[in-house]
């Protein structure tokens, strides 16, 4: 569901009629079946409180900010509609450090979300070096977009040019002109289609939560290397094999995913071989080894249990069988590849 | 290139500012009191650089010299850092400097004579040490702008003991080819493989036009040093490798190069948190990872260990002289 955030019902009033949208009084709310259209009011908290609630009540896939703003540039005139790509917040005195991006990629233009309107002159000068828009919600929506990790986007008419005096009531004369044509714009701009999240993830095996996430994060990996799809991934592996192992469903994900993950960086592999190789005679011997599971330190820890006087013998002779100096040529780079 | 040019009021009257302002005409100029009232102010994100830059010229205030970390440099002097920039115009996905700032805006710090009194007391307790421009920027590509490459070639001109180092990615030679080539300064330039080149150094020359430019100011008479840093892991590393050696020691001959120095791609948690961020379908962020010794991301100890012994040997065979070449910061 798209939640649509306004700051006056002056600019909220085409999108209502358009969608027929039913109002929730209490909450300024209006409920469409895809969309929802909130007016939280001017300013900085009133959005990030009331926007915070709506969040919390519905199941909101994208949030859109729509309304005017004051250009800080002059390559922006009135009724100019941009998009916008960070927002910036200006305190009393001095900017807020944080800034949010939308998900827009063709924005070029930024906003600054103000504590007080930016109605003269010397105050837009202020500003003018952080932002190319000025607005009093903007930074809000995208404080809470990013606490709830859900996407944002912007839309904003040009109303006025904060460089020149501006006269407040003149603007909310225009509310409906400017609404109709926000209204337009974000018909054009298929704004109702963009919230669709595809997923082409397959999994082969049922996965607990945790190797659900390994396997994702394997699988989407391998997608930024040379396959385009999950399919083409599954077939470098032999998935038959795995799935006609007699083994759980849990063993088979591992095992799925060890497969994938050498697919990913074979070189892990070689490092495996080589580490068993080495200390082959100590394994044979049912000897622990404590590696350091990064490799850094090149130190280890050897344990076992001892039962019998060949428990001793066998442990005696593995030391003998193991090299060490071979194992200071592996953290030296001797991987014999 | 820049959409915004902001300029401190008390350069207004330099001659370096001008100098910026011939190749800055098109763009509108706003005067502002200090840099830092503005620049990393806010957080801009990085790739703003794309399409919203900004360029900020002043003054540099407090440390103008930093001491290079351990393992910077071949040999055992003292290596010095020279901040006369911040921010760079390519776009390297491995880039520490997305983490490093709050804002990719580029600030151009004209004090140099500030910097070369620094410089000089320096010279003074460390006659033979390194100076380093471009740890902050590219210490070439902008420097038909800044003009400022003659006054510190006079410098080491003066002082034939103490060494510079100019590092880059860039083939803008124009400016070094006006001067003369000093004993003591060194151009340095980052190479890797010509597929790392494509995937991972956005906006910057190809390996190709730096293996040119390389040659070129080889021929001029230039010290040329070269870093194969960072070196991403590939399957075919060893076959990327060597055609880029090969191709070097086409240009010139590599017993000739002054240093080469090798080293794996690395970067602080932040910056790698940046990078995954910045480049979610780059292959730059797929490979095996772990957090290191020092807490830096990087490749696990065998693996770049393997990986650099590999690199220098290759080089060794390739005719480059073992004694000249470095493993950085390991």
């Amino acid at each position: 569901m798209n939640l649509l955030h306004f700051a006056h019902a002056g600019e909220a009033q085409s999108f209502i009629s358009h969608f027929d949208l039913t109002p929730v009084a209490e909450d300024s709310i209006y409920l469409g079946e895809k969309i929802i259209v909130q007016i939280c009011g001017e300013g900085l908290y009133e959005s990030m409180y009331k926007l915070g609630h709506t969040i919390a009540k519905y199941k909101i896939h994208r949030i859109v900010n729509i309304g005017i703003a004051g250009s800080l540039i002059d390559e922006l005139r009135v009724n100019d509609i941009v998009e916008v790509k960070t927002s910036y917040a200006f305190g009393e005195i001095s900017p807020k450090f944080n800034s949010y991006t939308t998900q827009d990629p063709n924005s070029k233009f930024d906003c600054i979300s103000c504590e007080q309107r930016a109605i003269d002159p010397s105050y837009a000068k202020k500003i003018t070096p952080f932002a190319h828009i000025v607005d009093r919600e903007l930074w809000a929506v995208g404080k809470v977009s990013k606490y709830f990790k859900i996407p944002f986007s912007s839309i904003k008419l040009i109303s006025d040019n904060a460089h020149s005096d501006v006269n407040c009531l003149e603007i909310k004369d225009k509310a409906q002109d400017y609404s109709l044509q926000l209204l337009d714009y974000y018909l054009e701009k298929n704004y109702e289609h963009k919230t669709q999240i595809q997923s082409d993830m397959i999994y082969p095996f049922t996965m607990t939560h945790y190797l659900k996430k390994k396997y994702e994060k394997t699988i989407r990996k391998l997608l930024k290397k040379n396959y385009s799809n999950v399919h083409e991934i599954l077939a470098q592996i032999n998935l038959k094999e795995i799935t006609e192992l007699k083994l759980r469903e849990k063993e088979k994900s591992l095992a799925l995913i060890e497969k994938i993950e050498e697919l990913l960086n074979p070189i892990d592999k070689t490092i495996k071989k080589k580490i068993n190789t080495l200390f082959k005679p100590l394994l044979e011997a049912k000897v622990d080894i404590g590696l350091d599971p990064k490799l850094e330190v090149q130190k280890f820890k050897l344990s076992k249990e001892i039962n019998s006087q060949k428990n001793i013998d066998d442990l005696v002779c593995a030391l003998k069988n193991f090299n060490f100096k071979k194992v200071e040529e592996f953290w030296q780079g001797d991987l014999d590849v | 290139m820049f959409k915004r040019v902001f300029v401190e009021k008390r350069v207004l009257d330099s001659d370096q500012y001008h100098h910026i302002l011939k190749h800055i005409k098109k763009e509108k100029v706003e005067v502002i009191d200090k840099i830092s009232d503005i620049w990393g102010r806010v957080k801009k994100p990085y790739l703003q650089k794309r399409d919203n830059l900004n360029l900020f010229i002043g003054k540099k205030d407090g440390t103008l010299l930093k001491e290079a970390p351990d393992a910077y440099g071949l040999g055992n002097e003292k290596h010095f850092y020279y901040v006369h920039a911040y921010n760079c115009i390519y776009e390297c996905q491995y880039c520490y400097l997305q983490g490093y700032f709050n804002s990719p805006d580029i600030v151009l710090y004209i004090n140099h004579d500030d910097i070369l009194k620094k410089m000089t007391e320096t010279a003074r307790e460390y006659p033979d040490c390194w100076f380093h421009a471009g740890e902050f920027s590219d210490s070439l590509a902008l420097s038909h702008y800044t003009g400022e490459l003659e006054t510190y070639f006079k410098f080491f001109e003066k002082n034939p003991k103490t060494k510079l180092e100019l590092r880059t990615k860039s083939v803008n030679t124009k400016e070094l080819e006006k001067l003369t080539p000093l004993e003591n300064v060194y151009l340095s330039f980052s190479l890797s493989s010509h597929k790392g080149g494509k995937l991972f150094d956005n906006k910057c020359p190809s390996i190709k036009a730096r293996i040119k430019a390389i040659k070129k100011m080889y021929e001029l008479g230039y010290n040329i040093g070269i870093h194969f840093d960072p070196v991403v892991y590939d399957k075919d590393f060893k076959e990327d490798y060597q055609e880029v050696f090969d191709e070097l020691a086409d240009a010139i001959p590599l017993d000739k190069i002054s240093y080469i120095s090798l080293g794996v791609v690395r970067y602080t948690k932040d910056v790698y948190r940046e990078v995954q961020n910045n480049y979610p379908k780059s292959e730059i962020s797929t490979g095996p990872y772990i957090k290191s010794f020092d807490n830096k991301v990087r490749y696990n100890k065998p693996m770049r260990n393997w990986i650099l012994n590999t690199l220098k040997q290759m080089l060794i065979t390739s005719g480059s002289r073992p004694s000249v070449i470095y493993l950085c910061m390991e």
